[in-house]
């Protein structure tokens, strides 16, 4: 009679204690890195500080491991706060950010973010400039521009941690079996041509050079009689993780799809420009770029068509680095010139400080470790363990140490310099800068991106148009 | 389920006052017995619905901190979605609202979400069928694939440039030109959905398989007296037999078109490409919640959603009655 | 006698051959991309990217030249649209690996040959079998374009990187303590709600089963910031809580499918019973569950099954609690903003497969009779 409630209570006892002690229970031992294991038992009197990962890069699980590894040293160096890491995936980074956020939970520190995601975040961010002053903090161990390019109209939203100047990646293999010049290391030096002919490293150069280095089964260029554009083999050039409007645009010239009055869309000369190339480099009688769908197969890295050691050439911050694991042909040159202009992009991630956090000051203890001490882990790196993060840091001090990994990370790369040459061709306004009703605005134009990457035969003037009539429509929401 | 056709009768105070015993004991143990449920409906589900229902009436976006003083809007947020051109469709553009993409992908894929498992089902339960458990787990594995995994696979086997299926259709001889682009072309993205859903038809596989055996195998000897050939045994013999099944499988699909999203918003990057084709209502729902970070439009657009369904699952109930078959009808 | 028995052995195994076949068949076209999942679990990142590999994983052949090579060799090549002279010294590839392609030969035979160097329109390669004989022109066009006489090579590591990679022993043994407990809960709280649901007649009982049924209705995203608010308040996020203790209070589909099975079992024995004195208690527990093994299966099954790939919900809960997550969440890991490592995934989800696929083809049996749907009416 009552063997049910017996048996019920005891199964609900039996899970109630898994419950309290499932996770603690542990596994057979393992020699893998066990985040329960290696972190430090909580301090009495901590605070917990929370440091959200998964709105850039850092969610890997090799990148995991370095991070951990800072939040152990932090917490082993002091006593007051207790830090804890949040890694999410990316994909589902901003779902889990916004219900936290929404429902007064957000997390501590976020990042590495880039401009990008912050403006997902708009108005989100904590202005730390009063705790600057008040803890004294020497922001000279910085450049100084770099300090002042977080000074937005949100305040002092965050410090330089990582930049990330563009090059153009190239491989000297698929350069070597045209016959081909490589890509000038230098700003202001030229290029020859295979006729011997000295040119200026510019869109148009590239241009010609990419479709050399595009070639089908029979072993005939893009710009050959007989070219089979379905039949592929290898191709010039990919704007890779590069695949916004704002991002082509900004690489021929740097602009804004918002006009000086803030709420009116418009589009920069140069960015249609950008645009229609980018279009003509796909569907053109001279291809040299793949399409969407031939870009995101497998055959082509799933969207990292470089890496497949099938595509020559891509624009790129140095970021780009975490990615391309099997091309140990690469080298960097200096990006091309539009008009005679160069127009780069310098990407930066930072950590912030989420507005509503109850432990500002804390908070901005971990701020300052993350950008100054954790560098050495984060973005230099040792033999022991690769750097989490593939940028420059912006600490100065740690610049030539930075220098030294990379070499020995990549020796096959000849050009480390063309890439900190690359810091003096900045983004201003950023590419990812602000627009009225920001993830809606970026959204679109990734619509627009796909639209020209997945369609052939389109009236790309008639597109633009109505790419510009529906962001006036976001703008004005 | 019939008595779900019509709204059920609220007794009177009076009635509950005037309760014999045996009916008191009766109502007493039956409410401990659903008390389980009734909790947690307050505490885990009305709470939360009543909290957003009152999203629905304010101004509210993330920056606004749910617990702060409310911006009280009244019915703007309503009015809003009605004249809302990305839910409703604009006259003269060619972008179809969220609402008529979820309508136009539900005239195309509810009728293969129905008979497509029960057609695999009617086959799982064919007597001339050797090996039977076989099939029926094999046919419901894929189910049980995680979905990160599964968007990977379709990805590789239905790419427009040089997935499997292209592949083999070029091989066969096809121009390049003419093969489908899939999830890319607009003509071609339903169909693809569907096949991609058609992965996932095990559970209701499963129940229409149930269904199918709980007919009396007197009733299939008697039609084959009648002479009745196997159509007609099918739409006179088992299709009525199996009606509810077929009715609780329709519902769930209903109730799975109206909430689909996942797919188009990793597939398509959920940005409505090509066309807007795949901008279905939940899709906007959720981009609206997390990445416009509009709480109290999304809320709204959330509540008038769950109306929707159920306006339509009422009138389905309402049709039921001409066609669903229940025995005590008899 | 046997000749004319014969055929009607074969004429009455037709229907089954015939049956089977065309079920075989199905099942071909429909576990393609499962063929396509294992593939990819045993490809690493570079041989996806093999140009005309077959759909297999394959490594591209390689040839070891012996550090001995040497000879110089001058021949005429077409690099990139002009034939050129290019004088080549072996010496510089003694002791180098090179990659060996199926070259066509102009007698029409097709000749396995390691590359030395290669163009866009023409290549120079040496013959493995005779490798100081001299340098072998190809002017054939691309050498992207060759056949290679792959070999097979099935990545295996990828399963011991996946393992190490995201702690499997750990996220898995977190799945099933999420997929047990969850569904002690709902079996508990489920069986008491449909048993109340369809042996008692008590006032609103329509009314706020068809409120249970509603509930299913509901758009997930309508409810999770306020849900995930309250959560926050009782201080649950970052434990398994929020997920856990939901489940002891009965969900809509579970409790439906049980009481559409407690509807068809005959009410005499209960009554009987009753009238002998029986509490509801024991006439659930001695008569109406003892009959209701397969529905009880079935729902056992289908809440594992859902509870295994669960995604969202352990995400946002346990999202500071890495050795927390299920395998789910920790698959996604591999889905990095630019590192994708699909085989990794694949190989991932391939293990986490096993556990319920094994639960259900041995339950299956037992349950299919058990999802009743019929009987509604009562």
């Amino acid at each position: 009679m009552r063997k049910i409630f017996v048996v019920l209570t005891a199964l609900t006892v039996l899970s109630m204690l898994l419950v309290a002690c499932g996770t603690a229970t542990p596994a057979a031992d393992q020699p893998t890195v066990k985040p329960a294991d290696t972190a430090v038992p909580a301090k009495p009197g901590a605070v917990d500080v929370r440091w959200f990962v998964g709105m850039g890069t850092g969610t890997d699980p090799v990148q995991v491991r370095a991070e951990l590894e800072v939040v152990n040293k932090f917490n082993a160096m002091q006593d007051d706060i207790n830090l804890i890491l949040e890694i999410v995936p990316f994909d589902s980074a901003k779902d889990v950010l916004s219900t936290q956020i929404a429902s007064g939970n957000g997390p501590d520190i976020i990042g590495p973010v880039g401009w990008g995601g912050s403006n997902a975040f708009y108005g989100q961010w904590l202005d730390i400039s009063s705790y600057m002053t008040s803890s004294g903090f020497d922001s000279s161990i910085f450049n100084p521009a770099l300090v002042s390019a977080y000074e937005t109209s949100e305040g002092q939203v965050g410090l330089p941690f990582a930049v990330y100047p563009a090059v153009v990646f190239y491989n000297t293999k698929l350069f070597d079996e045209a016959g081909l010049a490589y890509p000038p290391a230098n700003y202001g030096e030229k290029y020859t041509m295979p006729d011997g002919s000295e040119v200026d490293w510019s869109w148009d150069t590239l241009t010609a050079v990419s479709k050399l280095l595009t070639i089908d089964g029979a072993g005939l260029n893009s710009t050959e009689e007989g070219f089979n554009k379905d039949d592929v083999k290898q191709y010039g050039f990919t704007w890779q993780y590069n695949n916004h409007p704002n991002y082509w645009g900004s690489y021929f010239a740097s602009g804004s799809m918002v006009a000086a009055d803030g709420k009116t869309a418009q589009a920069p000369d140069a960015w249609v420009d950008a645009w229609k190339w980018t279009y003509d480099a796909i569907w053109g009688d001279q291809p040299f770029m793949a399409n969407a769908a031939v870009e995101g197969s497998q055959d082509y890295a799933g969207g990292n068509p470089f890496n497949s050691n099938k595509v020559a050439m891509t624009d790129q911050p140095f970021w780009y680095t975490c990615c391309i694991g099997d091309v140990n042909t690469w080298d960097a040159g200096i990006l091309p010139s539009y008009n005679g202009t160069v127009a780069g992009r310098v990407d930066a991630d930072t950590f912030r400080i989420w507005k509503g956090t109850k432990v500002p000051e804390q908070a901005f203890e971990v701020l300052k470790y993350l950008v100054t001490d954790a560098v050495q882990i984060l973005i230099v790196g040792s033999e022991d363990m690769a750097a989490a993060y593939g940028a420059i840091p912006a600490l100065i001090s740690a610049q030539e140490a930075w220098r030294e990994q990379k070499a020995v990370a990549f020796p096959w790369v000849k050009n480390l310099d063309t890439v900190i040459a690359g810091l003096s061709y900045p983004d201003a306004p950023s590419a990812e800068g602000y627009m009225p009703n920001y993830n809606e605005a970026w959204t679109r134009g990734n619509t627009f991106a796909n639209l020209l990457r997945n369609t052939p035969g389109l009236d790309l003037d008639k597109e633009i148009a109505t790419y510009l009539a529906d962001l006036n429509t976001i703008f004005a929401k | 389920m019939e008595q779900l056709t019509r709204l059920p009768q609220l007794p009177s105070a009076d009635t509950l006052r005037n309760m014999p015993p045996l009916a008191r004991r009766e109502f007493r143990n039956g409410m401990l017995f659903i008390s389980p449920w009734i909790i947690g409906f307050l505490l885990f589900t009305l709470i939360p619905m009543i909290a957003t229902f009152l999203f629905t009436f304010m101004d509210l976006k993330i920056e606004d901190q749910i617990l702060a003083a409310p911006k009280w809007v009244g019915f703007d947020n309503y009015a809003t979605l009605l004249k809302d051109g990305t839910v409703w469709g604009k006259s003269g553009s060619e972008t179809p609202g969220a609402m008529q993409v979820t309508l136009r992908f539900g005239l195309l894929s509810l009728p293969v979400a129905i008979f497509l498992p029960l057609f695999i089902a009617l086959l799982m339960n064919n007597k001339n069928l050797k090996g039977q458990n076989f099939f029926r787990s094999a046919f419901y594995m894929p189910y049980i694939i995680p979905f990160v995994a599964s968007v990977i696979l379709w990805g590789g086997v239905l790419n427009p440039e040089n997935g499997w299926v292209n592949k083999f259709l070029m091989w066969l001889g096809m121009p390049k030109s003419a093969v489908p682009l899939w999830v890319n072309d607009v003509n071609w993205v339903y169909p693809t959905f569907i096949i991609m859903g058609i992965w996932g038809i095990g559970n209701a596989m499963l129940t229409q398989l149930a269904g199918l055996q709980s007919v009396p195998t007197e009733l299939y000897d008697a039609s084959k007296v009648d002479g009745a050939g196997m159509w007609s045994t099918f739409w006179n013999v088992t299709f009525p037999m199996i009606s509810p099944v077929v009715f609780y499988n329709l519902i769930l699909s209903v109730v799975g078109l109206f909430q689909y999203f996942l797919v188009p918003l990793v597939v398509n990057q959920g940005t409505g490409f090509p066309g807007g084709a795949t901008m279905f209502y939940n899709l906007l729902l959720y981009r609206t919640f997390f990445f416009y970070h509009n709480m109290s439009y999304g809320a709204t657009l959330a509540w008038v959603l769950f109306l929707i369904i159920l306006i339509v699952t009422f009138f389905l109930f309402a049709t039921a009655r001409k066609w669903v078959y229940y025995a005590s009808d008899k | 006698m046997e000749t004319a028995y014969r055929p009607s052995r074969i004429a009455k195994a037709l229907p089954s051959i015939l049956v089977t076949a065309f079920v075989t068949l199905l099942l071909i076209l429909f576990l393609v991309p499962f063929l396509y999942m294992i593939l990819t679990s045993l490809k690493t990142q570079a041989q996806f990217a093999l140009q005309n590999a077959p759909i297999w994983p394959v490594a591209p052949p390689k040839y070891m030249a012996p550090d001995s090579l040497s000879g110089m060799f001058t021949v005429s090549v077409n690099k990139v649209g002009a034939f050129v002279d290019e004088t080549i010294d072996l010496t510089a590839f003694a002791g180098q690996s090179l990659d060996v392609y199926t070259v066509p030969m102009e007698d029409g035979s097709e000749q396995d040959l390691a590359l030395v160097k290669g163009f866009q329109k023409g290549s120079i390669f040496i013959d493995p079998d005779n490798p100081g004989a001299g340098a072998i022109v190809w002017n054939g066009g691309s050498y992207r374009s060759l056949q290679r006489p792959w070999v097979f090579s099935p990545a295996w590591g990828n399963f011991a990187e996946m393992w190490n990679a995201i702690d499997y022993p750990q996220v898995l043994w977190n799945t099933f303590f999420y997929a047990f407990t969850t569904t002690v809960g709902v079996l508990v709280s489920c069986i008491l709600v449909a048993y109340g649901f369809s042996r008692f007649r008590f006032p609103f009982r329509d009314l706020l089963f068809m409120l249970l049924i509603s509930i299913m209705f509901l758009p997930g995203t309508v409810t999770i910031i306020p849900t995930f608010l309250f959560f926050t308040q009782i201080g649950w996020v970052g434990t398994w809580l929020p997920m856990i203790v939901p489940s002891f209070f009965a969900n809509p589909y579970d409790t439906f499918l049980l009481r559409q099975f407690f509807m068809t079992l005959p009410r005499e024995l209960d009554e009987s019973a009753m009238i002998d004195g029986a509490s509801p208690m024991r006439v659930l527990w001695s008569i109406i569950i003892p009959q209701s093994y397969p529905v009880i299966v079935a729902v056992t099954v289908f809440h594992i099954v859902w509870a295994w790939n669960d995604y969202f919900t352990p995400l946002i809960y346990l999202s500071t609690k890495m050795d927390m997550q299920p395998v789910s969440v920790a698959l996604a890991r591999f889905n990095g903003m630019f590192g994708q490592r699909p085989e990794l995934i694949q190989a991932g989800a391939l293990v986490t497969l096993i556990p319920p696929l094994i639960l259900f083809v041995a339950a299956q049996r037992f349950f299919v009779q058990g999802i009743v749907i019929t009987g509604v009416e009562k």
